[in-house]
């Protein structure tokens, strides 16, 4: 009803009552009547209806005394009395009903606002009540599932005996049941099953809740079949892989930190600390590979293992590099170490490890280990048979400058005598003349330097050295390989120059071998210009930094230039333009550059002859090769 | 003649080589230090000779034509030992003339021979060795 008829009700018939009351002479109990108000306000509001009792109260005693003056007969109390009873119970009854009713209205809405379905049944299993969530689910709409059989219109598959008994014993039943939904896909469900009584505790149906589980069963098989995934490769992979607890390692290489900002030169600095550290992983498990590498009989043998002992002591550096830039936040870092296996075989491995995501603490580290020992043994081989090669290539070097290395060395051996012997000459006179004596010894000495000198250049080159790489300066190494050459291009007639670009940064690698390459270039820029007759011949070293970096070295001649097509083929083996070359020169130069880090390249000049020129590496600090440095 | 040469100055004290002291000896080297020490020890037995640090500085010498003894270089830049025998051949001179070199091949004894070079000396020469064919040359 609207509230404003319910009130003007209500008022009206409050009016009718007191009038009749307190005028009218009714021996009724009248005011009993005032409870139609009231009853007509409590949907409204629990405080009006209060209100209107008062008032109702108050106004029939206000007529009891009105109509009565002070003679009070018995049966004018006794009617009195029922009347307030009667609007008092009644108000009291009408609250109590009013608050039962909003609370079953609020449990409606929570029903529906939930995101679990809903459903209430008969004992017929007639859908009662059918909401929101069973209409989002399941796809009928109330209207289409109210009044249907619920087995029948959802397709119920559930173990139905330990249902009956579950709700028959406890009046409650919660399991999985299979549905199916009004496109026809299968659910699985979550559902919850209460019986519903009667006010004479006598079943009368079952209100029940269930929880569309289709998509969690979905992620989580796919879950388990990506752990599978990643569990076979970890375990089928062909190198090895362990997963550690770290925790206990890192705790103690950090507290290391503590006073020491720089934790990897502390650690480089500690090595007992570093290996106390070490000692402390554990290999939680690991695969066949990790199994067959460290000669274990099986997998389990590993698990529950340290790997410190195993880990030669040589390898701490190593391993201070590897925690300190863990610890210093890099999820992975590898490093290269020496290990015994269970047979006490040494392995060369590369070790990279990971801190696994997701892992707070250190309790779960990949490590993954690379066996290197082979590889390094052939780039041992490869590295001594390169170094053999190059010292060959030297050493023919050398021979192509024998004539005029001997000539060099010739002079001062020559002048040497003259001395030495013009010395012995002013003695032996009547009245040695020790002035002319002493001019004579200082010369003596003076090519004697000058004489050790070109020994010095050429026992350089001549020198079977592994190659060794170092920081050297690239304006001696220029100097020097001009010395070599300096009577070859004398008795070429060559004038020899050179264009250095200061400032020149120190270089890095291995300077006897790069200063062979540079005399390599010199030479067979003389060569080249045997034949020029027509203009000066000049021999020029160009040395710059380039754009890169790197510091460039050109040999620039002006000689016959490169036959056409031949300036990338010129560093091929066995490719030579030399009646007597065997060809070997120029690939061997650029062995030795590329081996380096850096490139040589050939071009003609713009005018007569051509230029090669190479590229070798700047020295970096000790920590950027590091990085520049890679493992695998 | 050479008497602009420092060494001249100086008288020699030693039995003196009066026959070869007054002729004119050429030595051409462009290494200095052998030309110089050739210089001292000539100068040593009394002896002076005149430097030369290549042959066309030797060609364009004003006093070409006193020249009695050369005493030469095979090796140097610009004109060569030989070269430089060609042209005082073509010149119509005939010097007697000593060769030196630090790389001598038959080829190049050949060569010399055949350009009527009197001796054909290795480097390091001995000096006094040196002297014995300059004083033989100068038909002591």
């Amino acid at each position: 009803m609207h509230r404003n008829v319910r009130l003007t009700a209500a008022v009206l018939v409050t009016v009718a009552v007191f009038v009749i009351d307190t005028f009218l002479p009714f021996y009724g109990a009248v005011a009993v009547l005032y409870i139609i108000p009231v009853l007509l306000v409590v949907p409204l509001n629990a405080r009006a209806a209060i209100f209107t009792a008062l008032l109702a109260a108050l106004l029939t005693v206000g007529a009891f005394f009105v109509q009565h003056h002070a003679h009070f007969a018995t049966g004018a109390i006794t009617r009195f009395s029922i009347s307030l009873t009667a609007i008092a119970v009644t108000t009291i009854l009408a609250l109590r009903d009013r608050s039962s009713r909003i609370s079953l209205e609020e449990q409606a809405r929570i029903l529906e606002l939930s995101h679990d379905t809903v459903i209430i049944r008969d004992k017929n299993n007639v859908i009662l009540h059918w909401n929101a969530g069973a209409e989002k689910l399941y796809g009928w709409s109330r209207t289409e599932a109210v009044g249907r059989v619920c087995s029948e219109l959802l397709e119920c598959s559930y173990p139905i005996p330990e249902v009956d008994s579950a709700l028959k014993d406890a009046g409650e039943w919660a399991g999985e049941m299979v549905r199916t939904r009004r496109d026809g896909t299968r659910l699985v469900l979550a559902s919850r099953w209460l019986l519903h009584f009667d006010a004479d505790r006598k079943p009368v149906g079952v209100i029940e809740s269930s929880a569309d589980l289709t998509e969690q069963r979905r992620a989580d098989a796919e879950r388990m079949a990506s752990e599978q995934k990643y569990r076979t490769f970890f375990e089928t992979a062909g190198f090895a892989i362990w997963e550690a607890d770290w925790s206990e390692t890192m705790r103690m290489a950090a507290r290391g930190t503590a006073g020491s900002p720089d934790l990897r030169a502390f650690l480089l600095a500690n090595p007992e600390l570093v290996q106390a550290a070490v000692s402390k992983a554990v290999i939680r498990h690991a695969n066949q590979a990790a199994a067959d590498l460290f000669d274990a009989s099986s997998r389990a043998d590993l698990a529950g293992l340290n790997l410190c002992g195993r880990y030669q002591p040589d390898c701490m550096p190593a391993f201070a590099d590897l925690l300190s830039r863990l610890a210093g936040g890099e999820r992975e870092a590898e490093n290269e170490v020496r290990l015994k296996t269970l047979h006490d075989k040494v392995l060369d491995v590369v070790l990279r490890v990971t801190h696994l995501p997701n892992s707070g603490d250190w309790s779960h580290v990949l490590v993954m280990a690379f066996d290197v020992t082979e590889r390094n043994e052939t780039r041992a081989r490869i590295a001594q048979t390169s170094a053999e090669l190059a010292h060959a290539s030297r050493v023919s070097l050398l021979g192509q400058l024998a004539a005029s290395i001997t000539h060099e060395v010739n002079q001062p051996l020559t002048a040497i005598i003259n001395y030495g012997k013009s010395g012995l000459s002013w003695m032996s006179r009547p009245e040695p003349d020790l002035a002319e004596t002493a001019t004579c010894l200082a010369r003596v000495v003076d090519n004697g330097n000058r004489a050790a000198d070109v020994i010095r250049r050429v026992k350089a080159l001549a020198r079977k050295t592994t190659p060794e790489a170092e920081c050297f300066n690239v304006k001696e190494l220029v100097a020097d390989a001009l010395g070599l050459v300096q009577a070859e291009a004398r008795s070429l007639n060559v004038t020899l120059l050179t264009n250095i670009e200061e400032p020149v940064p120190q270089a890095y690698g291995d300077r006897v071998q790069i200063q062979q390459v540079l005399v390599n270039l010199l030479v067979n820029g003389l060569h080249a210009m045997r034949e020029v007759e027509q203009r000066k011949r000049e021999l020029r070293v160009d040395v710059r930094q380039d754009d890169g970096g790197m510091l460039n070295i050109g040999v620039h001649d002006v000689g016959t230039g490169l036959p056409d097509g031949d300036a990338a083929r010129i560093f091929a083996p066995f490719f030579t333009t030399k009646q007597d070359g065997m060809g070997m020169g120029l690939a061997i130069c650029r062995s030795i550059i590329e081996a380096q880090g850096g490139s040589i390249q050939a071009r003609n000049n713009a005018g007569p002859g051509a230029t090669v020129s190479f590229s070798v590496p700047v020295a970096l600090p000790y920590e950027e090769r590091l990085r520049t440095h890679t493992l695998i | 003649m050479s008497c602009n040469d420092p060494m001249e100055q100086r008288p020699a004290a030693r039995e003196c080589r009066s026959l070869c002291a007054a002729h004119v000896i050429c030595v051409v080297d462009d290494d200095d230090e052998v030309r110089e020490s050739i210089g001292a020890f000539f100068r040593s037995v009394g002896m002076s000779v005149k430097g030369f640090a290549a042959a066309e500085s030797l060609l364009s010498w004003p006093e070409l034509d006193a020249m009695e003894c050369l005493i030469t270089d095979l090796h140097m830049p610009g004109m060569s030992g030989f070269d430089l025998q060609q042209q005082l051949r073509l010149q119509g001179r005939s010097v007697p003339t000593i060769m030196m070199s630090a790389y001598a091949t038959s080829e190049t004894k050949r060569e010399a021979e055949r350009l009527g070079i009197a001796f054909f000396l290795e480097k390091p020469a001995d000096p006094e060795l040196l002297l014995d064919r300059v004083e033989s040359l100068l038909g002591t």
